[in-house]
């Protein structure tokens, strides 16, 4: 099967790229792309950073099963909005630490 | 004009524009919250200048996870009757607004107020866009802080 990879910010400038085809053994699964995508294109380092993968616009874990056409895409830890002087992470009892 | 209520786009935001997609017969209250780009940033070697920002976007996925977080509103405050989320990708000269969100509610005391601050940390936690800072001597894509749930289990990060 084959699956569309799509790299944003530092990853896709690292790798000179931003869309390429994959090809896999069918029953893989995000965990076997990331190695054959680490294989491929050791420049990105994606063993040693911390990284989030999306499988069609959706945050997924190592074992979801990949099918033929999937959009699999990798990317930084995300840090839209304004420029934050210390990144802040929202609580249940309504404060941000 | 769009009137999208989750939107990832190239043009200047309006918090007129948010605030007319968010305007109902029954509300008689919004609460607006715009990111705004800075001239200055800490680090620890002190300020440090910021000539422009560079916001990229995976601009499906970002909208959807923008729709998501206006459920996620929903959900917490049930009052809560629209949500707008506006993310603005591309060059950012200092002073515009990066990104604008506006909340509806019948009355200022149906948790519009906490409703707008909840979406602004859910979205820098999990809407993928991410800034670039640019300076005079440099650059640098910005990484927001790991967030365990999400991070792919991979290599030495999982």
């Amino acid at each position: 099967m084959e699956v569309r990879v799509r790299l944003f910010a530092t990853l896709r400038q690292q790798a000179g790229w931003s869309q390429q085809p994959l090809t896999l053994p069918d029953g893989a699964t995000l965990r076997d792309a990331l190695a054959e995508i680490d294989r491929q294109y050791p420049a990105l380092s994606i063993g040693t950073r911390t990284f989030y993968a999306a499988v069609n616009q959706e945050y997924a874990k190592g074992e979801q099963l990949l099918r033929d056409g999937d959009e699999v895409a990798i990317f930084p830890p995300v840090s839209g909005g304004g420029i934050d002087e210390r990144m802040t992470r929202w609580q249940d009892d309504g404060t941000a630490g | 004009m769009s009137t999208k209520l989750f939107e990832v786009t190239a043009t200047p935001l309006s918090l007129d524009d948010i605030s007319r997609r968010v305007t109902r017969a029954d509300c008689g209250a919004i609460t607006t919250f715009a990111g705004i780009v800075r001239g200055e940033t800490a680090t620890a070697e002190g300020a440090r200048g910021t000539d422009f920002l560079n916001y990229e976007a995976y601009g499906e996925m970002a909208e959807s996870m923008m729709a998501r977080i206006g459920d996620e509103v929903m959900a917490k405050w049930p009052a809560v009757k629209a949500v707008s989320i506006l993310h603005r990708t591309g060059r950012l000269e200092i002073g515009e607004p990066s990104v604008l969100i506006a909340v509806a509610t019948p009355h200022r005391g149906d948790g519009c107020f906490d409703a707008c601050r909840y979406a602004i940390e859910r979205l820098k936690a999990i809407v993928p866009i991410w800034k670039e800072e640019n300076w005079s001597d440099g650059q640098v894509w910005v990484e927001g802080p790991r967030q365990p749930e999400l991070a792919a289990e991979y290599g030495k990060t999982s």
